[in-house]
């Protein structure tokens, strides 16, 4: 061997057998998943374990000095983007690449989750160029599978753009409760089985762009009133109505490996047999959705700064026994001083107790699996997104053409008696409601019309005065075309029951209030709030084209 | 380097200062919260006055190298940058001169060279001052698990308990007993009224342990500041007739399991010279971490 082939050799042995020698042992090495996960969990610190399952939210859209700590000294496994992080999307790219730079650094060179809430329709927490969707509720009205799966699949690639490797949906609640007002048309159907075909191949599209998706919100928000974000909802159902019912899903979702699912901080105690929130329940994480249903993968909780989960006690003690109840990862929006207290807890917990310390191992590894799967490889998301294409590539112009054709696929008649509208034989006309696009979209069809536009909030009343301005102004006209967006506009669109004038119903978001309005003659819905959707309503009403939509929600009789 | 009252704009990097020394300074982040959020106190209850470096910043945020609360009752606590001490002239000015909305300093609590330094800055007499040490207990650190075994005694008749609002007037002896013997230094003016009002409030807000012997109370324990990440204990005290049987460490014991179980650490400041004090604090885990000071300007 000459000598420069020798050391040719030589650094060749030290490249390759010192690491293992020293078992430095990193998220990158070429193991199998499960292995891999499991070795590098069985070697982490406590701090490195209590850093991993928490995922937190930052403020504002550069990385804040607090959320480099969290990731450089905690290595916490991941971070929340919320609205207020979206302001300019180059520069979270960069603050998302800027942070995942400092996740590699750490011991094992893991890459941090970054998630968000992009369901689509009316939740749309990216902002910016991101595309406007019709909605869940608009698939669940086409209830073509295959539009799912695009849906899925065009929202997980915008994602994909900005370094998104995470997100919260599908939301596959099933929509039971007529006024599961909070749930609406983020829901796909009323129909178990339905939401559960829909939700597998939007999950599947989401996959595909390489995103990671998480089914919520466990075991189902879609049978109550109330809200998880100010109060406890509790839902009195025994466990077969469940099964059937809210569980259809994920009984579907599970079987197709499905990688995360989210707890929801509603209470069942005709299950749990307590009054707890489903997301701190052993009985439901661990004994229903492990043992019960086979679920291998994560399990994230919904924030835990809402009020549902902290009813019955304050956060840090209820994030504790999150972890304890079965869940992976503790997610805690924007709170520093809470943040470290969780972190105290967890970790002086995991001291005192080995049977503690090994949930939190296995947490720990789950979450390590799920990075495996999905964070390594040449199609997964990139860690370090480019200002510059995501500059160009949003919104995604194929995503775009999808959307638009999905909104005029998804029009459903609710009620016909007398359409269409047509503009020049409908006498004077009014349009009224509370979004913009209404009237800008509303302008190009009926340019001769006046507006009575009111204001969104609040969402469950309305205002006397504005039922009193239009009520007076009604008589004045032939025809109204009335948008029909939520409670408030629900009681609106009720005192015009008396008028003279022909009332056409435009409804966004769900439909549901028309339920209630059987006087209501004429009325087409709609289930996003974007213009793709607003200019399909009117389409529709003015006999563009003849909706194939049927409204995806039917509640038994009480 | 100049002072500048605080606002909402320079919250976080008041909060980022006081992190690191957060140990030292619970009664002043106790003050910065409302909610659970971090917030500047009221505009009426006390004023917070911040000293920003301007050559220092990073990542767009400045550093600061003080910051000092004044309360409306004159209580002022300084916090300062342990190698840089900001420029104290405009003290003076800022918390002492008549006509201001607070009332004039009469009480200045922090680490000792922060207080010394205040003194000097005020000019004014100070005829009372005491001495203390500053004690930490992390809740990571390990050696004494707050469910330990170790301090929990087995007296007849002994029930520990959270006390309550409804169980302050029960209480209220011990803790006049315990301002005349430790904190106060003119107990002519005592005022027992409002000193029954402000524990009964205590009692509502912090966690205050009890202890009763057949019913009657014997010894109390509790927090008196509960900061961002550390809960600042105080006003612990034993019924003389009841002293060196270990209650007072089996209420720590729980005090200490109920501050933990917030995920927060515990620090408190005792007497230099209580030798009982220092003795149970060390068992219990606690280590010092610097020498502290409350001084009462005339």
């Amino acid at each position: 061997m000459t000598p420069k082939g020798l050391s040719l050799f030589l650094s060749l042995y030290l490249c390759f057998s010192f690491p293992c020698f020293l078992s430095a042992l990193s998220f990158y090495d070429d193991l199998p998943p499960e292995m891999l996960a499991e070795k590098i969990a069985r070697q982490m610190s406590h701090d490195e374990l209590a850093g991993q399952i928490l995922m937190l939210g930052y403020s504002g859209t550069e990385p804040s000095p607090e959320i480099v700590e969290w990731v450089r000294r905690y290595g916490i496994g991941g971070i929340k983007i919320f609205g207020w992080n979206t302001v300019d999307l180059s520069r979270m790219g960069n603050t998302i690449a800027t942070l995942q730079r400092y996740s590699l650094e750490s011991r094992f060179s893991i890459p941090l989750l970054v998630a968000t809430d992009q369901e689509g329709g009316w939740v749309r927490h990216v902002r910016g160029e991101t595309s406007i969707t019709p909605g869940n509720l608009a698939l669940g009205a086409s209830n073509v599978p295959f539009d799912a799966w695009q849906t899925g699949y065009h929202i997980g690639r915008e994602l994909s753009l900005l370094g998104i490797n995470m997100n919260f949906a599908p939301t596959v609640d099933v929509y039971t409760h007529p006024r599961a007002d909070v749930i609406g048309p983020r829901a796909f159907s009323s129909d178990p089985v339905r939401t559960a075909q829909l939700a597998v191949a939007y999950y599947r599209g989401m996959q595909k762009a390489g995103v990671i998706s998480t089914a919520k919100h466990f075991p189902g928000h879609g049978a109550t009133s109330e809200d998880s974000h100010g109060t406890l909802p509790f839902i009195h159902a025994d466990f077969d109505t469940v099964w059937n019912r809210e569980l259809v899903p994920y009984r579907f979702l599970i079987r197709e490996d499905i990688p995360a699912i989210m707890s929801g901080h509603i209470a069942y105690p005709t299950l749990t047999d307590s009054d707890e929130p489903a997301s701190l329940s052993r009985t439901i994480l661990t004994d229903i959705l492990r043992e019960q249903l086979g679920y291998k993968g994560m399990i994230i909780t919904d924030d835990m700064q809402m009020s549902g989960a902290r009813i019955s006690s304050n956060i840090v003690a209820s994030s504790l026994q999150a972890l304890l109840a079965g869940n992976d990862m503790i997610m805690v929006s924007r709170d520093v001083a809470t943040h470290h207290r969780i972190r105290n807890l967890i970790l002086m917990t995991m001291k005192d107790s080995r049977e503690v310390e090994e949930i939190a191992r296995k947490a720990v590894e789950r979450i390590l699996y799920t990075k495996l799967r999905y964070l390594k490889g040449e199609d997964s998301v990139p860690l370090f997104p480019d200002p510059e294409e995501i500059r160009r590539g949003l919104p995604d112009p194929e995503g775009r053409k999808f959307f638009l054709s999905h909104a005029f696929r998804s029009v459903s008649f609710v009620r016909n008696s007398s359409f269409p509208v047509i503009p020049e034989e409908s006498g004077k006309v009014l349009l009224a409601g509370q979004l913009g696009l209404f009237f800008s979209v509303g302008r190009a069809y009926f340019p001769e019309a006046d507006h009575f536009s009111f204001n969104y909030s609040p969402f469950s009343y309305s205002e006397p005065a504005t039922i009193r301005n239009l009520v007076r102004q009604a008589d004045r006209y032939d025809t109204i075309i009335f948008c029909l967006a939520n409670p408030n506009s629900a009681e609106v669109l009720e005192a015009l029951k008396e008028s003279e004038a022909d009332i056409y119903v435009l409804s966004v978001l769900t439909p549901v209030y028309l339920l209630e309005m059987p006087w209501v003659k004429n009325a087409v819905a709609v289930y996003g709030t974007g213009r793709d959707s607003i200019e399909a309503g009117f389409s529709a009403l003015t006999g563009a084209f003849i909706p194939s939509g049927t409204v995806p929600i039917h509640f038994d009789p009480p | 380097v100049k002072a500048a009252k605080a606002s909402a704009e320079t919250v976080p990097s008041l909060s980022r200062f006081i992190a690191p020394r957060e140990y030292r300074a619970a009664s002043f982040s106790s003050r910065l919260q409302s909610e659970g959020r971090i917030k500047l106190p009221d505009r009426k209850t006390a004023a917070v006055w911040i000293w920003t470096d301007e050559k220092e910043q990073s990542a767009g945020y400045s550093k600061l190298c003080g910051a000092i609360m004044h309360t409306h009752s004159g209580l002022l606590l300084p916090l300062f940058h342990e190698d840089r001490f900001p420029p104290l002239s405009d003290i003076r000015k800022l918390c002492d001169s008549p006509g201001k909305q607070h009332s004039l300093v009469y009480c200045i609590l922090g680490r000792k060279e922060e207080v010394l330094a205040c003194e000097a800055a005020l000019q004014r007499p100070v005829p009372a001052s005491r001495s203390f040490y500053l004690m930490t207990r992390e809740c990571d650190e390990e050696g004494l698990s707050p469910s330990s075994k170790r301090f929990l005694i087995e007296l007849p008749g002994l029930v520990i308990r959270r006390i309550q609002a409804d169980a302050a007037e029960l209480f209220f002896p011990l803790e006049k007993a315990y301002q005349l013997e430790e904190v106060l230094t003119a107990p002519h003016r005592y005022n027992e009224k409002a000193s029954f009002h402000h524990f009964r409030n205590q009692c509502r807000s912090q966690l205050i342990y009890g202890a009763w012997i057949n019913g009657r109370p014997v010894a109390k324990a509790g927090s008196n500041a509960l900061g961002f990440q550390y809960a600042q204990v105080g006003g612990v005290f034993t019924h003389p007739d009841y002293r060196g049987k270990g209650i007072a460490g089996m209420l720590m014991n729980h005090l200490m399991k109920a501050i933990y179980g917030r995920g927060m650490n515990c620090t408190l400041f005792v007497r230099d010279n209580n030798q009982a004090a220092l003795a149970l604090y060390r068992s219990l885990g606690f280590r010092i971490r610097c020498p502290y000071r409350i001084a009462y300007p005339s």
